[in-house]
């Protein structure tokens, strides 16, 4: 198939967007946030893409390739797009317009909207926008064994025949009617008209009715050819009524003023004009708030409610965990339940099987025997297996310490994530984070961040707000050690005493929360609303833990591993060359003077700039040779902490920040870090402060 | 200004005199004056004594019959629409006072006891000072269930109708729409604090108390 010409299209108006009408056959998944998206689209694909209890996971678009075995043909592929959830197609947010924009410009040839059964009708208000576009879809009623023990069945074969499209009811989890749908999809691909939804009528206030009349005839034809697919035109004149909003003269999108002579753009104009007057709310709302009633109504003719007396544990545990007094207990509870699985039975446990048994005894004096008696020179063997060698240091230190540590923390994330969990913290966390200028929903990245900061960093997509994006981003950067961090500072703070934890505690959550309150004031723009679903509490499933866990390692070992060989490359090279000496003289003033440590920690802060953990692992190893004192200890911990992002943490913030930014927090932070270390340490030191 | 609305402000005057218990006519201040214009004071009791509004005894003016329905009147529609311009429409107390002492010249009694149900009959003022009752008191399960409230003021374990949304912003309100947070619809509250949670049909949502505050809701038992 000839690609039918390029498009050029864009809806927000930011530059053209160049599509060109696809070749082959593609599905964009579409639904609102939270019901089983990113499964179904495992399941089609063989992809897996993050799957989680919290609504809004889905920050990027994920795009895979779905076997279709024709008849004919021995395999065909069809492309297939996961997009954020959505809970209309007016936009709200940048993830909505992500969504919208798919659906305007890359012309899927076929749509599969997932819902969820027991919440319908938000999921019809979705299908309702769909048909009026006119765009063939696949409805797919998700999570029916939610709505069944809830005591709702869905007629979905009359459902079926009011919009006029396929309704596939599933499990996804359990992979119950993923078949059928996959059937469904592939058997009756659209072409040519057929196929397409029946309009619903939905009962428009008069003026915007009006409207529609007007401006359907000024609009330009989308793009002529028959096979492309593109909205209808009814659709696209409720669009540009309701992107209207604020005061002042209605602005078209860029496209539309290119597509059309200035004469039409002002009829354009002047019918959203006089449209807009005619309320007094934004048109955007009235015309949601018509959907919302067509959407009930179509719901009251296809669902039946029986009355049950749905009271579960899952709905016990879901009110406890949000409950003013008893929430708390939990975030106690489960604060500890992490503490005693990653740091206790990881770091611990799991760390001194691998590291002292395996590694230590067995691995790393078996490799070195090997090098010696293979390798002759002397440089080479101290590049694998010296000092600061490859094999020594990098290879145990990358598996035997971080592994361990990162792996059962991802356990735990996944067992939260997957429960539902986390948007009840968010609930519970909602106050604490008003005051750094955030709200509830920072938790999700906030926790993730203890377990890898870049991952969190790149999770920050989820917040509504540039400035919550940027200010998380900026805590994460700072405060929040990643687990592989936290497992050693956290085991270098038990060797002292329990009172030097809670000053480590204290410090880095006093600074992370001032720094918060303070850039909240000096970062401008506003903070969102917070409005947060809570999904269910429901059971994690292991096989969707484990392979959630598998795919977040081996996601941190890609991102990892390289660099703490990269790191002790290049401690190898500053060793030889003299270079670290001259740093540690260099700083000395700083790291001697001002923190009270001994020259050696200068290289574990090196080793700081390309991770942090790292650098703990080096400050790690010195204490526990007795080189630092309690105090020195404990400053050299704080400093660690609040230290420059890893490099890698460093590249995703260029990234999502773009480099200025990125370059200003660095900026900020070094001196900031060496600074609360220093104040630390004076402050011990006059307060003659000793531990145990 | 015409003379109705003069008596009005005098007798509004008395019987804010008789509340302090000071009825003498001395005491007397007539509040509502930015379009009161020359008068004499004296000259206009004694033209109401003559009228029988009040009687004028030693100094101390006392209502007539007529004369203290006439003013339980003017001063309930002063207090119910101060009330309503405070609470539900979020104008500030000085110009809801000034709107009130507006409001109280031109109500109907048929409007005055629709927006005492719907405020829910509430007793006293902003102030704190009592709202008289009408002819026909309410019936005492009217008390406690204002027609209309915010769903911030809803007991936790109620459930109410949404009546109108006031959101400061289009967003938010385009986002509650699509949650499907609109008028119609009913939806139960589940806690206030630390979040507010309420749950419409099978979705959860927690929002902030400032949303809450403007969502408008009529309970229902």
């Amino acid at each position: 198939m000839v690609p039918k010409g390029a498009v050029e299209y864009s809806v927000h108006g930011h530059g053209k967007v160049k599509v060109t009408a696809a070749g082959r056959n593609t599905i964009a998944l579409v639904g609102n946030p939270n019901v089983g998206k990113s499964v179904v689209f495992g399941y089609l694909t063989g992809h897996y893409v993050n799957v989680s209890n919290y609504p809004g996971t889905t920050v990027e678009v994920s795009r895979g390739k779905m076997v279709v075995h024709g008849e004919e043909a021995d395999s065909v592929h069809w492309e297939v797009i996961d997009t954020p959830g959505v809970n209309n197609f007016i936009p709200t947010s940048e993830d909505e317009a992500v969504t919208r924009d798919i659906l305007l410009e890359s012309t899927p040839t076929y749509i599969l909207q997932v819902a969820d059964a027991k919440n319908l009708r938000r999921g019809l208000l979705l299908s309702l926008q769909l048909a009026e576009m006119g765009l063939p879809f696949v409805l797919c009623l998700n999570m029916i064994d939610e709505a069944r023990d809830r005591g709702i069945s869905i007629d979905s074969k009359a459902l079926a025949k009011v919009l006029g499209v396929p309704v596939v009811g599933t499990i996804a989890t359990q992979k119950v009617g993923l078949e059928e749908l996959r059937r469904r999809i592939t058997a009756a691909p659209a072409s040519d008209g057929e196929n397409l939804p029946s309009q619903v009528p939905i009962d428009y206030p008069e003026p915007i009715r009006k409207a529609i009349d007007e401006l359907i005839p000024l609009l330009p034809a989308s793009n002529g050819s028959p096979q492309e697919m593109s909205i209808s035109r009814k659709s696209m004149a409720l669009m540009l009524l309701a992107m209207s909003r604020g005061s002042g003269d209605a602005k078209l999108p860029t496209w539309l003023d290119t597509a059309v002579n200035p004469a039409i753009r002002e009829a354009i104009r002047t019918v959203i004009n006089r449209t807009r007057r005619a309320f007094a709310r934004s048109l955007s709302v009235e015309i949601t708030q018509a959907r919302m009633r067509a959407a009930a109504q179509l719901m009251d003719r296809v669902l039946q409610r029986r009355a049950t007396s749905f009271t579960s544990l899952s709905q016990w545990l879901s009110r406890a965990t949000v409950h003013p007094v008893g929430g708390l207990a939990f975030v106690a509870a489960v604060m500890a339940g992490m503490y005693y699985f990653v740091g206790v039975f990881g770091a611990g446990t799991l760390v001194d099987l691998l590291e002292a048994r395996l590694f230590g005894a067995h691995i790393v004096p078996w490799l070195t025997r090997a090098v010696e008696i293979i390798i002759p020179w002397q440089l080479l063997r101290d590049l694998l297996v010296g000092e600061f060698g490859l094999l020594s240091m990098a290879l145990s230190y990358s598996i035997a310490i971080v592994l361990p540590i990162v792996g059962t923390f991802f356990i735990a994330f996944g067992l939260l994530e997957d429960s539902g969990y986390l948007p009840r913290l968010s609930v519970m966390m909602n106050r604490v984070f008003r005051a750094m200028g955030l709200n509830g929903k920072a938790v999700l990245p906030m926790v993730l961040g203890l377990g890898c900061d870049t991952m969190a960093t790149m999770t920050t997509r989820i917040l509504d707000s540039r400035k919550e994006r940027r200010i998380v981003t900026l805590l994460l950067a700072l405060g929040v050690p990643c687990s592989a961090q936290l497992g050693v500072i956290l085991a270098m703070l038990g060797g002292i005493s329990l009172g030097a934890a809670a000053i480590w505690l204290a410090v880095v959550i006093g600074t992370v929360f001032l720094v918060g309150h303070l850039s909240a004031k000096v970062i401008a723009g506003q903070t969102s609303d917070f409005l947060l679903e809570m999904p269910p509490l429901r059971k994690p499933l292991l096989g969707n833990i484990i392979i959630k866990t598998l795919a977040r390692l081996e996601w941190y070992l890609r991102e990892a591993v390289p660099l703490f060989f990269l790191g002790t490359l290049l401690l190898f090279i500053m060793d030889h060359l003299a270079i670290l000496v001259w740093i540690e003289n260099v700083t000395r003033p700083i790291i001697q003077t001002f923190l009270g440590l001994p020259g050696e920690t200068t290289a574990a802060f090196i080793m700081g700039f390309l991770r942090r953990d790292y650098g703990a692992a080096g400050l790690f190893l010195l204490a526990r040779e007795g080189q630092l004192d309690t105090i020195q200890t404990l400053v050299s911990l704080v400093v660690i902490t609040l230290f420059m992002p890893c490099i890698a943490n460093l590249f995703m913030i260029i990234k999502e920040q773009g480099w200025r930014i990125a370059l200003g927090m660095a900026v900020f932070i070094l001196p900031f870090a060496l600074l609360v270390g220093g104040i630390l340490n004076w402050t011990l030191r006059l307060l003659k402060v000793a531990f145990p | 200004m015409k003379k109705s609305c003069l008596i009005d402000e005098i007798l509004e005057a008395v019987w804010l005199a008789h509340e302090d218990d000071q009825p003498q006519i001395e005491q007397l201040r007539v509040e509502c004056k930015h379009d009161a214009g020359e008068f004499d004071l004296s000259e206009a009791l004694n033209e109401m004594a003559d009228m029988g509004l009040v009687a004028l005894e030693g100094g101390v003016v006392e209502f007539t019959e007529t004369g203290r329905k006439r003013a339980r009147d003017v001063i309930r529609r002063h207090r119910l629409a101060q009330r309503l311009l405070m609470d539900v429409l979020d104008v500030s107390e000085r110009t809801s006072e000034e709107m009130a002492c507006q409001f109280e010249h031109i109500l109907s009694e048929e409007v005055t006891d629709k927006v005492a149900a719907f405020l829910g009959h509430p007793q006293v003022d902003p102030s704190g000072r009592p709202i008289p009752h009408g002819d026909s008191p309410p019936k005492p399960a009217e008390f406690v269930k204002p027609l209309v409230m915010r769903l911030s003021r809803l007991g936790v374990g109620k459930s109410a109708r949404v009546s109108f949304l006031t959101p400061s912003f289009h967003k938010r309100f385009d986002r509650l729409a699509a949650f499907g947070i609109n008028p119609g619809v009913v939806l139960n509250l589940h806690q206030q604090t630390p979040a507010f949670l309420v749950r419409l049909g099978e979705t959860e949502l927690a929002l902030d108390p400032e949303i809450a505050d403007e969502i408008y809701v009529r309970p229902i038992d």
